[in-house]
């Protein structure tokens, strides 16, 4: 039954199907690159507008975080791309090009052979987001039976090499377990695992570790980053938390109600955010060297409220440094400098913002 | 899973008792006491004949003894003997529970069968045609009262259309297997038809809920087509919660058997039921429904082995 | 109006009013529950009147539903049959229904051995199949209205005592429950006052639907030949009498059975209305 007569030896380690091996990106061309992506949800109240208009690019291997707050639009903008969102959500406009073709315009089948196969996803609770009645050894064979055409056996050998390589111990017998058997880290180990079983081009990291304890999450973040070495995959790591992504990626995009603020290399993020947002993100972190016994301060005001598009900058209303022009014209993204772009039309005069702040 | 199993048989042997309890209360309640039969049978008695008979029976001794007695003889089988027609009620029941057993079975799987593919097209196809035509059957078929659907599938099917045959096992001299199926359909069409309804309602919001879960998400994101996200990864978990439902719904298969058994004359116990309630037969009312609270026992049981088979978390507890 | 602290009851009737199906089904039972009420007054013809030169008649314009073998109007009894089989409806939905909140109450709140007694008491009433029990229990008493209630409502309290002692068991820790404890308030009142209140959403639920399954019992019964004895006329003897005369005379057993299936089809509409009503994770703000 296997499509290409590939041995176990074949299927192990990094090998990638003929057709996009990480080679071709040589061109300079970019992976993944979505352009004006627009995402509604239907409600009783009207519209939510979770998506409004969101443009990035990812090239082959690379590396990107995506950090907002829940409701950001963050999750619903990836889950979109792969055509998994609930049923009142629909993506409005916009496009997708992965691997020179637009995902959002594949037919059903086509986008089967993506999901799992070319772009894998690993969600935020490991809890509930592995079937509790079936074993882990059929979760995991079931994509590389699927897109590799592997035979139960191969597959299953496959599966063991897998979790192997996730850190799980006595790989082979703990095929057999079911996800309630396993510890809250051991489970998310397994969903990246199955993540992985078919060697994306690309893994989306949904909050994989907001659910977790604190030492398994850096564990998960270890193992991660080690695997992207070994590997090669690009990963869009989805996260509220900017201080996990340091290190693990090469650049963030911050978004707030469903627009992207500022997307920077992240040292240049740390060193010198250009958005007030970013900048109170970016405040409201623990630090270790910094005062301790101190409140971390917050960023005043409440979420926006999405049921209605803003006509200005969406964060206009939490805004410090908030100026009449910014209640009435939404900003566009305006490049700082290099891969650096902002969408604040202040962002010129946020390091005086700011020393001004700092001395009343 | 032996281990289960032979917990669940320990948790069963109180319940058991609760039941003999009940089951005696009612002999002694029923009028006339025990031996009212041979009164009410219009038999001429005099007091000596009556003496001698109770003292037969054993009521002439005190309650908790007659109590003790009866289980003892209800343990090892005897239920006593039919007051109308003098056999043993345990032969009787042994001879009637074949045709009942195949009437609950057929409808049983029949039901189970419809109300998981309805069920299924139902959540999966939310709000369609389909949906509202299957909701309102569902609403039809738990409203309507069995032995009037009965009356009117007889008309329909048996008077008008002469399509089917409306009582009985088998036409007189006819020995054919069709045959007899064809005496099967609209008897077990009646039985099944209210757990259908009922069935697929609660599968499908169940399956509605499941659908929504993460770990079906996690199904899709491997690209499996739907067929397989369903089928494989939703509906084993949203039976779970239909399989128990089931089970307590087996025991008032045992109640409708009663009335379709009655509506198209199948020689069953349900009919029996109704025959020895006729005739004040007690000893053999009492029989059948103590085996129909036993019935009902096992069934409970059995759903608590599918339960376990189909849930492996409730294994280990 | 629009923000003013509502009463439950009203904050019910409220969601209830949005619930369409439920609204026309309970408008249905009303003006059946109405008509049947006022039989005496609407009827057409005394319900026991006979006439022999008019027996059997399909139905018409002076016979809406037919006549009986007896050239009895069949709408006229089908009215009063409806206040039989109604009235023995709601009584043993309520006797039941209260049954099952005290034992539930009871077990719930007393917790230990209570609890543990009477949970084994309602698996044992639970594993007894209950339409036979029924029938041998009807077949100990003359048949009446009263005594067919009873039976009924006797035999459907165990649903209701398991939901409502759940729903005691997780009040009974409550803070609001704590305080008026420790303010000295007795068991029963805070039973009464302070628990069952807000247990009272599943209760009137399975109250609704309990009215649906004792008229559908109370048919079955009277359809055996165990119900209210005629010449009274109850849609379940009604349907008895008709058996006979199936055949030639169909429309004496449609329309009986209509009138159940369309008030226990209304009730229990208006049940999953009560129920999405009551349900707090549906409501919308």
């Amino acid at each position: 039954m296997t499509g290409s007569r590939s041995g176990p030896d074949a299927t192990r380690g990094p090998a990638r199907p003929d057709d996009s091996p990480p080679a071709a990106s040589d061109d300079g061309r970019p992976l993944l690159e979505v352009r004006d992506l627009v995402v509604r949800f239907d409600s009783d109240a009207g519209p939510i507008h979770a998506v409004n208009g969101v443009s990035w690019s990812l090239a082959p291997g690379g590396s990107m975080a995506v950090v907002g707050e829940s409701g950001s639009g963050k999750t619903v903008g990836m889950l979109s791309l792969l055509g998994l969102l609930p049923n009142t959500g629909r993506v409005e406009g916009g496009e997708a090009v992965f691997e020179g073709r637009d995902l959002l315009r594949l037919s059903p089948a086509e986008m089967r052979e993506v999901r799992g196969g070319k772009i894998a996803m690993v969600f935020q609770d490991p809890m509930t987001s592995l079937n509790p009645v079936l074993s882990v050894g059929y979760q995991l064979t079931e994509g590389l039976r699927r897109h590799r055409g592997l035979s139960r056996r191969q597959a299953r050998a496959r599966a063991a090499e897998l979790l192997d390589l996730v850190g799980i111990p006595d790989p082979h017998a703990r095929l057999d377990d079911y996800p309630h058997e396993m510890s809250g880290g051991q489970r998310q180990r397994v969903m990246i695992a199955m993540a992985l079983s078919c060697d994306p081009s690309l893994l989306v990291a949904d909050e994989p570790t907001t659910a977790l304890d604190v030492t398994i999450q850096a564990q998960i973040v270890e193992l991660v980053k080690r695997l992207r070495t070994e590997l090669g995959m690009a990963i869009v790591w989805i996260t509220h938390d900017l201080s996990v992504v340091a290190g693990l990626v090469d650049r963030v995009a911050v978004m707030y109600a469903g627009m992207l603020l500022e997307e920077a290399p992240v040292t240049a993020l740390y060193a010198h955010p250009r958005h007030p947002y970013t900048i109170g993100l970016l405040r409201s972190m623990p630090t270790l060297d910094g005062p301790t016994h101190t409140r971390l301060p917050s960023i005043e005001g409440a979420p926006p409220d999405l049921r209605t598009r803003p006509t200005g900058c969406p964060f206009a209303p939490r805004c410090p440094w908030v100026v009449d022009p910014c209640r009435v014209e939404r900003p566009s993204l305006e490049v700082v400098s290099g891969e650096h772009r902002s969408a604040c039309r202040r962002w010129r005069e946020l390091d005086a913002l700011e020393a001004m702040e700092a001395s009343p | 899973m032996t281990a289960y199993i032979g917990r669940r048989l320990l948790q069963m042997i109180p319940l058991m008792f609760g039941i003999s309890l009940v089951l005696f209360a009612l002999i002694q309640a029923a009028p006339g006491g025990p031996e009212g039969a041979l009164l009410q049978g219009g038999r001429m008695v005099d007091a000596r004949m009556l003496d001698a008979y109770r003292h037969r029976l054993g009521v002439d001794k005190p309650v908790p003894e007659q109590y003790v007695r009866w289980l003892g003889a209800a343990l090892s089988g005897h239920l006593g003997v039919s007051y109308s027609s003098s056999q043993p009620v345990s032969k009787m029941i042994l001879e009637r529970l074949p045709a009942t057993l195949e009437l609950m079975g057929v409808s049983f799987l029949l039901a189970a069968l419809a109300a998981i593919a309805l069920g299924i097209f139902s959540a999966v196809k939310q709000y369609s045609a389909f949906d509202f035509l299957g909701t309102g059957f569902s609403f039809l078929g738990i409203a309507m009262p069995v032995f009037w659907f009965a009356l009117i599938l007889q008309m329909v099917f048996g008077v008008w259309l002469k399509w089917l045959p409306i009582s009985g096992t088998h036409t007189v001299g006819a020995t054919s297997f069709s045959d007899h199926m064809e005496h099967l359909v609209l008897p077990a069409a009646v039985l099944s038809l209210r757990y259908i309804a009922g069935w697929s309602r609660y599968l499908r919001s169940s399956l509605l809920g499941v659908l929504r879960a993460d770990y079906v998400r996690t199904a899709r994101a491997k690209g499996l087509p739907e067929r397989v996200v369903v089928g494989v990864h939703a509906v084993r978990n949203a039976l779970i919660p239909v399989v128990s439902v089931m089970a307590l719904n087996l025991a008032d298969l045992f109640s409708g058997a009663v009335i379709t058994e009655t509506v198209f004359a199948w020689p069953g116990i349900g009919r029996m039921f109704v025959q020895a309630m006729l005739a004040r037969d007690y000893p053999l009312l009492m029989g059948i429904l103590l085996l129909g609270s036993v019935m009902v026992l096992i069934f409970n049981l059995v759903a608590d082995v599918v339960y376990a088979a189909l849930d492996p978390r409730i294994r280990y507890d | 109006m629009t923000d003013e602290p509502r009463s439950p009851a009203a904050e019910i009737w409220r969601q209830l009013r949005r619930h369409k199906p439920a609204m026309v089904s309970l408008v249905v039972f009303l003006v059946i529950a109405a008509a049947c009420l006022a039989a005496p007054v609407i009827a057409p013809y005394p319900f026991d009147a006979i006439n022999l030169t008019g027996i059997r008649q399909a139905p018409s314009l002076h016979h809406l539903m037919g006549t009986d073998d007896l050239g009895r109007d069949l709408f006229t009894r089908v009215l009063y049959g409806g206040r039989i089989s109604i009235l023995i409806g709601i009584l043993s939905a309520v006797l039941g229904t209260g049954l099952g909140t005290l034992v539930g109450a009871l077990a719930g709140y007393y917790g230990g051995r209570i609890d543990s007694l009477l949970m084994r008491v309602t698996d044992v009433a639970y594993a007894i199949p209950a339409l036979p029990l029924l029938i041998v229990l009807a077949s100990y008493t003359q048949a009446g209205v009263g005594s067919m209630a009873v039976i009924i409502g006797l035999l459907s309290w165990m649903g209701t005592a398991r939901v409502v002692r759940g729903e005691v068991l997780s009040l009974r820790s409550a803070v609001f429950v704590e305080a008026a404890r420790a303010l000295g308030a007795s068991s029963g009142r805070i039973i009464g006052r302070h628990i069952l209140p807000n247990a009272v959403g599943p209760i009137v639920v399975g109250a609704t639907l309990a009215v649906g399954n004792a008229i559908i019992v109370e048919s079955s019964l009277s359809f055996l030949g165990l119900g209210v004895q005629p010449p009274i006329p109850t849609w379940g003897n009604l349907l008895q009498d008709a058996t006979s005369t199936m055949a030639t005379n169909p429309w004496l057993t449609i329309f009986p059975g209509l009138a159940i299936l369309v008030v226990v089809l209304a009730v229990n509409f208006l049940g999953d209305g009560l129920q999405d009503a009551l349900d707090p994770t549906g409501r919308s703000t």
